[in-house]
């Protein structure tokens, strides 16, 4: 547990300190960037309240931004009942925080399998990412690349939800003994921690970088 | 001449170099382990306490002295420092909690926590006017003798001339040790009561009887004179030896095994729960270890000097003796980790496996929450043990309900914060009160108030518990503050502390002083299909499981209290809707488990689909490339 702590506190704060001193760098002012989180928020918590518009072609498109938005909020919930007990006592995760913990969880799952559905065609790879890769920090493909960013972002918590979830199912069942119970619960503190830590990188480059409507997943 | 004098030297030099050894062999040849297993025959000559040799024909016949019959081979003064003996010394580290002599007056409506051991919420037994020999008279019965009754520092002058007639209550090794079917401690408790302290051990070893009573002998009553003319229809202590049980040397055989049946530590350390679903005995199930074969001292363990290894968590580091961890419910079945060397199943003790249990559950609780004491049910049960109730001993009141009242199995928080078993009672006694320092009335005081009471009320129907109304209370406490005006009359009962306020009227306050009496229950340790948590995680985790909302019944004998129940999370320092919002989330789990299993089988086949079609991207590009 103490090691899981210093890891988590440590990659945590290096992720946050980078963030915050690359908004800085971009906006010059940490008045700059405190305006610049606020308006991000404000823009979240309009998709929030965003009404279906029963239109072909824009059902959907609402659809998305609505589930999008669910998904990132279940993720603030539950990487701070999860971490929060972690890294300010040390202490396990117990009481109403486990409680909230356990209840969002499985919606979470929900939404982001739903997120899944409705934006892995959007976000496949193609060959354009092919040729960032191949040409990877060319100026002239900055858009390029903060698009290919993103999509790595979903994937990989797609790929970090696997074993998130998986430790959970198998520790639910009377399947491992103490050893193995304790096994899967370091892992699926793990998998939490990466996948909070590619949740996080995904959000800012989405916030900080994409420019454009079709590069921004609530801007759409 | 010449010749004399060498061997006079060489016999002095022989005599200088194996000195040591060979006074230590003389000494206490009992206490040196040569490593051969056998079990040493005990074939020995009993003396009485003056160190005189005890012949048949003596003339009168002396009660054989466990102390100066044992100590010729045997370290006596460093056994009778052992944890079954070391309770009045103030320097013992007084350990985990345990349980206490509860002292209990129904007249004087009390019933109160006593311990000479430092440990929380209990009182010295001088708090209520016992003096050493008043303690033995109520409690010696299930005590192997030592500590007060033998040490001088207890003795108080008042009853020096008592102890005179008494005798000192020395360690009574056969308590433990004899495994003569004769060997009885109910009749050692017997004779205790009847003050034949220096007659005990010889009353109960199976081959002594003691008649008469030192009780009725007058303070001036001396053994080796006749019974003064005012007590000659009183008997005299008096011991005859069985005399066949003595060889033609006058060796009597002792039969003293290494490794003591339960039984023998049953005596005092039974308990009895009353089960309304097992009311026979024959109902009940035994600890699983001794069914399985065990006694309570291979893992009870101790070494010469007779600290007992009590088996708690934590003990090691209080004791300052590592090896006692390793003597612990996880020493013996995970292994304590120490030392490099695989330590895990001693006398064959299984590791568990604890499929599917979430490890915080080793964090919070107690191997005793799941494994031990009585299965939990809505309320608590009343239970009755050897100590607090006199079990075994002739005469003791055998009614499910008699005083005591102790409940059990309360889940209570422990100091180090893993939830435990626990058995708890309700201290209700008499006290002064100067600030937060609460000081009990001795008894004898208050006994005459509060039977005044009831002498004349003539509607009260007898119970098992005098019942005391707000008046009754109020009359004992003006009564007091009458002998005392200095300090504030208090009585305490049900948790509560009632004190005369200032207009005259009781009034009711919560204090520390009054907070119930816990201590942790090991035994009877259940088998593993009926540990809690077999039926899956609602054993605990249920909006009704006791071990959350289980009703603690207080008792007292206060009218407002009597029988109130008290919900477990009480004693868990934890708040009951949150225990209840977390159990409630179990009704859901099934629910919660199949979304998450959908859902993974949802993101892992657009992972997987996405792949395959990356693949299949990466194989075309390949091909067309060729």
């Amino acid at each position: 547990m103490t090691i899981f702590r210093i890891i988590s506190g440590i990659a945590l704060l290096i992720l946050v300190g980078a963030g915050a001193f690359d908004l800085k760098r971009q906006r010059r002012s940490w008045k700059a960037v405190m305006e610049f989180l606020r308006g991000e928020l404000k823009n979240f918590v309009l998709v929030r309240r965003e009404k279906i518009v029963v239109r072909a072609g824009r059902t959907i498109a609402n659809i998305r931004k609505m589930v999008y938005a669910f998904v990132v909020s279940c993720f603030f919930v539950l990487a701070g009942t999860g971490f929060a007990p972690i890294l300010l006592s040390g202490d396990h995760l117990t009481g109403i925080l486990l409680v909230i913990h356990v209840t969002v969880a499985p919606l979470f799952a929900l939404s982001l399998s739903a997120a899944a559905l409705l934006w892995a065609q959007t976000l496949r790879f193609d060959g354009e990412d092919w040729r960032v890769v191949r040409h990877l920090g060319d100026p002239a493909l900055r858009a390029k690349t903060i698009r290919f960013a993103t999509k790595l972002g979903f994937w990989l918590i797609l790929l970090l939800s696997l074993p998130l979830m998986l430790t959970v199912i198998l520790e639910l069942f009377p399947l491992f003994g103490t050893e193995g119970e304790a096994f899967l619960i370091q892992l699926h503190g793990y998998s939490a921690l990466f996948l909070m830590l590619a949740t996080l990188a995904h959000l800012y480059i989405t916030c900080a970088y994409a420019q454009q409507s079709t590069d921004h997943f609530v801007k759409e | 001449m010449r010749a004399m004098k060498q061997t006079g030297i060489v016999l002095v030099l022989m005599s200088l170099c194996n000195g040591p050894v060979f006074s230590q062999t003389q000494e206490n040849v009992g206490d040196i382990a040569d490593g051969n297993k056998a079990i040493p025959v005990h074939l020995i000559r009993i003396y009485d306490e003056f160190d005189h040799l005890i012949r048949l024909d003596d003339n009168p016949l002396m009660p054989f002295s466990p102390k100066q019959t044992c100590r010729k081979c045997h370290d006596y003064e460093k056994i009778r420092r052992g944890w079954h003996f070391n309770a009045a010394d103030s320097s013992v580290a007084a350990g985990r909690r345990g349980e206490p002599w509860i002292y209990v007056d129904r007249q004087a409506a009390t019933q109160i926590p006593l311990s000479y051991r430092q440990w929380k919420g209990t009182y010295p037994p001088s708090a209520v006017g016992l003096t050493g020999l008043k303690f033995l008279s109520l409690f010696g019965r299930h005590l192997p003798g030592g500590g007060v009754g033998e040490k001088d520092s207890a003795q108080e002058l008042n009853d020096y001339m008592r102890w005179q007639v008494s005798g000192n209550l020395e360690v009574n090794c056969q308590s433990c040790h004899n495994a003569d079917p004769g060997q009885s401690q109910a009749e050692y408790g017997v004779q205790v009561l009847r003050q034949n302290l220096r007659w005990a051990a010889a009353a109960s070893s199976g081959f002594g009887t003691v008649q008469g009573s030192a009780r009725e002998m007058p303070d001036n009553f001396d053994l080796y004179s006749a019974v003064p003319p005012e007590k000659s229809e009183f008997l005299p202590p008096t011991v005859t030896y069985n005399r066949s049980r003595f060889d033609v040397a006058g060796k009597v055989l002792f039969s003293l095994p290494r490794k003591m049946p339960p039984t023998q530590c049953s005596f005092c350390h039974s308990s009895k729960v009353i089960d309304p679903l097992r009311p026979d005995r024959w109902e009940a199930e035994e600890d699983v270890h001794i069914a399985a074969g065990m006694s309570c001292v291979d893992c009870h363990r101790n070494g010469l000097d007779h600290q007992m290894t009590r088996g708690y968590e934590g003990e090691a580091e209080v004791t300052g003796k590592p090896a006692a961890a390793s003597l612990t419910c996880k020493g013996c079945h995970l292994g304590s980790g120490d030392g490099g060397v695989p330590a895990e199943g001693r006398r064959g003790a299984p590791r568990p496996l604890h499929l599917g249990i979430p490890p915080v559950h080793f964090d919070k609780l107690a191997c005793t929450a799941c494994h031990s004491g009585p299965w939990p049910s809505a309320n608590t049960l009343r239970v009755k043990t050897s100590r607090a109730h006199a079990l075994g001993i002739p005469k003791a009141d055998k009614a499910d309900d008699a005083l005591p009242q102790i409940m059990a199995p309360v889940f209570a928080k422990q100091p180090d914060g893993t939830y435990a078993p626990h058995n708890i009672f309700w201290p209700a006694f008499w006290a002064y009160r100067k600030q937060n320092s609460i000081e009990p009335v001795a008894t004898d005081l208050v006994r005459p108030m509060v039977a005044e009471i009831f002498t004349k009320d003539t509607t009260r129907t007898p119970g098992r518990w005098p019942v005391l109304r707000d008046a009754d209370i109020l009359y004992v406490l003006r009564r007091l503050r009458e002998q005392d005006s200095t300090r504030i009359p208090v009585y305490i009962s049900a948790g509560k502390l009632f004190q005369i306020a200032s207009g005259g009227k009781l009034e009711t306050l919560n204090q520390e002083a009054a907070s119930p009496y816990l201590w942790p229950i090991a035994h009877d340790v259940r088998p593993k299909a009926q540990s809690l948590g077999i039926r899956g995680c609602t054993d605990c985790h249920a909006t009704d499981a006791p071990f959350h909302f289980g009703s603690v019944v207080k008792t007292s004998p206060y009218v407002v209290e009597l029988d109130t129940m008290m919900q477990m999370t009480e004693y868990q320092g934890k708040s009951a809707v949150s225990a209840w919002l977390f159990s409630m989330s179990f009704l859901f789990r099934p629910g919660l488990k199949a979304l998450i299993i959908l859902s993974f089988l949802l993101i892992a086949l657009v992972v997987l689909i996405y792949t395959m079609r990356g693949l299949a991207h990466i194989i075309r590009i390949l091909a067309e490339e060729e």
